[in-house]
């Protein structure tokens, strides 16, 4: 097997593909490294590519007036960003950028919609997985108004370290701030917190999750139902 | 512009903040404060089993002098900013 499809495979999505349906995308797919903060749609714009993280976290986010910007869902190697565009021109609704630098493979929007348009199989995984983000973000809208700070960082860094698949999330203390809607004081002050009790270990721009099993336990129940709740794909 | 720092305290266990926040004076940073303290206690049932309510806020200036003090149960979460 060619190292380039093994690279494809990595994302969870592609990994799931029937044979046959993955030797149609197959031609289409490029594998592409990107940097952190490389946005990749504005509210509005067109969908012009598709991105499948081999690495790496892309994040879905509103953009509020004053600048301000807020977690909608973040994709990591099991997930794709801009999915819907297989159904048809789409436009973004969010801003859509690179959380985590990482390698990704990308599809042309068109090529992606004339292989879906004659793949049933296809078009039900796209389906079910726009179902997928609608309950997290769902989820993640009671979670903002009924968890409090520390349990979000830590449900936001296990669903980070499983998207990833590493422990050692780079993500800074003025971005997790940003993403979970407070002062980055505070998040100082948790980070702090979990790292006196050996749940974690920070450095400037990069966080490592030394005991799960607690990290969990310190979570909101959100990242139990948004784990049990991944409708993974059957081989289209 | 001056430099704050927000460090928390029980008696027991001290939260340090190293990195600090730029604010125009005492009152930005008092109102920062009260913030914080808002956000870590808001749904009251604490960060890792804990009550938030014996912990203090100590806002301290660049050379470590405490410029003030405040007790987390003195801060109401209904007086969000």
């Amino acid at each position: 097997m060619d190292a380039r499809l093994e690279n494809h495979r990595d994302n969870r999505l592609l990994a799931a593909l029937a044979p046959k349906t993955f030797d149609l995308m197959r031609p289409n797919l490029r594998s592409i490294s990107l940097k952190q903060s490389h946005e990749l749609y504005e509210p509005g714009d067109d969908i012009d590519q598709i991105y499948f993280p081999q690495s790496g976290l892309l994040s879905l986010l509103i953009v509020t007036k004053d600048g301000r910007f807020f977690e909608t869902s973040t994709v990591g190697r099991d997930g794709a960003v801009g999915l819907q565009a297989g159904l048809g021109p789409r436009c973004s609704l969010t801003r859509a950028n690179v959380q985590i630098a990482g390698q990704f493979s990308v599809i042309r929007a068109d090529r992606f919609a004339t292989i879906v348009q004659d793949n049933p199989a296809l078009r039900d995984v796209i389906s079910r997985y726009i179902e997928l983000l609608w309950a997290e973000a769902q989820q993640i809208a009671a979670c903002n108004a009924g968890h409090d700070a520390s349990e979000r960082l830590c449900r936001w860094l296990l669903q980070c370290a499983d998207r990833i698949g590493s422990d050692t999330v780079a993500l800074t203390q003025d971005f997790l701030a940003q993403m979970l809607g407070v002062r980055r004081t505070t998040v100082t002050l948790l980070a702090k917190s979990l790292q006196d009790e050996g749940v974690i270990k920070y450095r400037r721009g990069r966080i490592q999750i030394l005991d799960r099993e607690r990290l969990k336990r310190c979570a909101c129940e959100c990242y139990q139902v948004m784990q049990t709740g991944r409708l993974y794909p059957q081989a289209a | 512009m001056a430099m704050f720092y927000f460090d928390v305290h029980d008696g027991d266990r001290v939260l340090k903040d190293d990195d600090g926040t730029d604010l125009a004076d005492i009152d930005a940073a008092r109102a920062h404060a009260v913030v914080v303290v808002q956000e870590l206690m808001f749904r009251r049932d604490g960060m890792l089993e804990r009550d938030w309510s014996e912990w203090k806020m100590s806002i301290h200036d660049g050379e470590g002098g405490e410029l003030l003090r405040f007790n987390f149960s003195d801060v109401s979460p209904r007086e969000t900013s």
